[in-house]
């Protein structure tokens, strides 16, 4: 198994940046510019998924209340940071964790799929 | 079975219903299929046709969002997105990401999507290992991904063989190879997602891109400065220059760090100059770890001594992995108070104190220093021979109270070991504890066996 991309801490938003070095970890990089943004849409949808799932597991209800609130009185990215730092424990692991079992996922279907499409 | 040669067979201006056709194309031969068969592709075919999914426009908008928003948005968009399926084509998942079809079948479905539809809706029903997979994956694989622990392999099992159908559907459209296989993962990964998310609502979509802030570069707070900062920072030097002959000599720590970081703000002009505080761990919200059964449990406890009973359920082999991480998180929490063991569980955590529990001391009982609520004098008890003696409070491993223990001057060792005095609540003398390790309170009388400290000690 290929290794898996890293998380870049200085992307406007690291999960989609992670999706895209993972697909061009899997041999996708030059892949027609709008199949390709597709993709990495359905994908960056698909790890947000993944990393919320892991994180509903490990939250409180309360928390999770008081979670659902900053959203809807839309909550900066760092207080948002802080207060997982703070509900959940190992939030960041977590989030890490989630994204490398996705990252996985992905590279284990496109390697079978390039196989069997003798890409 | 090729999409281009069914579509061959469909009558010009054809109108009428799926079922029609698929009975037509049966009696050309283009598959083999029983009564019964023939009304699932039907059926499929007209779901297939009729699935509900967002026109392009408004697919377009919401990836803008998905690539350009804040995480609210971002969370927004892909919550109605995957729910819409807009980027699992149908042609491509097959009735395994069935939608709910719209209650009118588009009457005006050109020749090609119906010619797909029959394909797909056909390949499914007739290939009789394809059929099975997909009964399997809706039902046994789909319960076992989300009710066991590991369900994700049964699910993987049984998947894995029909991601390859996706993307045969996909070249049955006449797309490339390489796009074939990007729709594929892309309709692979949701489908999984769709399964183990079950009855779940938005909430992991929000949750998921507002965690996903946490794994940006916190650099941009730190670069923060303000303003205050920087004055008493001037004050500080202007102050520090006045005695400069003695700072190199005599500064502490703490000085020396704020000077450097002084430096290194005058050279590179990014970083902070403000005290050190405990990470967010440690913030002041660390009782959210606790539940409240547990906390009316310890409150009376020292924070050192609530932090050591949460540290032994932490290890505890029947602890939840969960909750093993949480208890380990306090009691990290407690240990760094600056009064651990001066302080009670409660009052560490900056919360209102639980009513107080009273017990007996029962023998072989291991006991855990306490904090009366209100009272920070020690206790004073009647030792040996009369003498008073100062006391500790002690509670049970429930958290309730059950005694005291004291270290008698005149009684202080049995047999060459330390020990502590135990008195029961109303003062009177229950028995001892070795106070070379963990209290256990033992029964037994001053008299049995106690013995003052040599007066001498020969060598």
């Amino acid at each position: 198994m290929e290794d898996l991309p890293g998380v870049s801490a200085f992307a406007h938003d690291p999960v989609r940046a992670y999706v895209e070095a993972l697909l061009s970890k899997a041999g996708f990089a030059h892949a027609p510019e709008a199949e390709r943004a597709e993709t990495v849409a359905a994908l960056t949808a698909e790890a947000q998924r993944r990393i919320g799932l892991e994180l509903t597991e490990a939250i409180d209800p309360y928390s999770l209340k008081e979670f659902r609130a900053m959203a809807e009185v839309g909550a900066g990215e760092d207080e948002l940071a802080a207060f997982f730092d703070v509900r959940v424990p190992d939030a960041e692991a977590r989030v890490r964790r989630a994204l490398d079992s996705f990252g996985r996922e992905c590279l284990e279907h496109a390697a079978r799929l390039r196989g069997q499409l003798h890409l | 079975m090729k999409t281009s040669g069914l579509k061959r067979l469909i009558p010009v201006g054809w109108k009428r219903a799926a079922r029609e056709l698929v009975d037509h194309m049966a009696a050309r031969h283009v598959f083999e299929a029983s009564e019964v068969q023939r009304a699932e592709i039907a059926s499929r075919a007209d779901t297939f046709v009729s699935s509900s999914r967002l026109d392009d426009e408004t697919a377009s908008d919401l990836k803008f969002d998905l690539f350009v928003g804040d995480w609210n948005s971002r969370a927004k968009a892909s919550a109605r997105l995957s729910s819409h399926g807009a980027w699992t084509p149908w042609y491509v998942v097959g009735s395994l990401a069935s939608q709910p079809g719209s209650s009118d079948i588009d009457a005006h479905a050109d020749d090609a999507r119906l010619a797909t539809a029959i394909a797909i809706a056909a390949r499914e029903v007739l290939l009789p290992g394809m059929a099975a997979r997909h009964a399997q994956l809706l039902g046994p694989a789909l319960s076992a991904i989300q009710h066991e622990k590991n369900g994700i392999g049964l699910w993987d099992k049984v998947f894995c063989p029909l991601v390859s159908e996706f993307a045969v559907n996909a070249r049955s459209r006449g797309v490339h190879r390489r796009t074939a296989a990007m729709r594929a993962l892309a309709a692979a990964v949701h489908l999984k997602g769709l399964a183990l998310s079950g009855s779940g609502g938005d909430d992991v979509f929000l949750l998921g891109s507002a965690a996903a802030s946490m794994l940006r570069s916190r650099v941009g707070v730190a670069e923060v400065v303000d303003e205050p900062s920087l004055k008493k920072l001037a004050q500080d030097v202007a102050a520090f220059n006045d005695v400069r002959t003695g700072i190199w000599d005599e500064n502490d720590s703490e000085t020396s760090r704020l000077l450097g970081a002084a430096a290194a703000v005058a050279v590179f002009g990014r970083g902070s100059i403000t005290k050190l505080k405990p990470s967010l761990n440690h913030g002041e919200n660390g009782h959210t770890h606790l539940s409240f059964e547990k906390f009316g449990r310890y409150a009376h406890l020292t924070a050192s001594a609530a932090a050591e009973v949460l540290d032994d359920e932490a290890t505890h082999p029947r602890t939840h992995a969960d909750e093993r991480s949480r208890l380990a998180t306090l009691a990290d929490f407690l240990r760094h108070h600056p009064a651990v063991h001066a302080v009670s569980f409660s009052e560490a955590l900056g919360i209102n104190d639980a009513e107080e529990r009273r017990e007996d001391f029962s023998p072989g009982m291991k006991v855990y220093r306490a904090v009366m609520a209100g009272r920070r004098r020690p206790i004073i008890c009647e030792g040996k021979n009369g003498r008073k003696v100062r006391c500790r409070a002690v509670a049970s491993p429930s958290g309730a109270f059950v005694g005291y223990l004291a270290f008698d001057a005149l009684s202080r060792e049995l047999g060459g070991r330390p020990i502590y005095a135990a008195y029961t609540l109303n003062g009177d003398r229950y028995g001892y504890a070795w106070a070379d390790e963990h209290p256990v309170i033992r029964r037994g009388e001053p008299e049995q066996g106690f013995k003052t400290a040599l007066e001498r000690i020969q060598v």
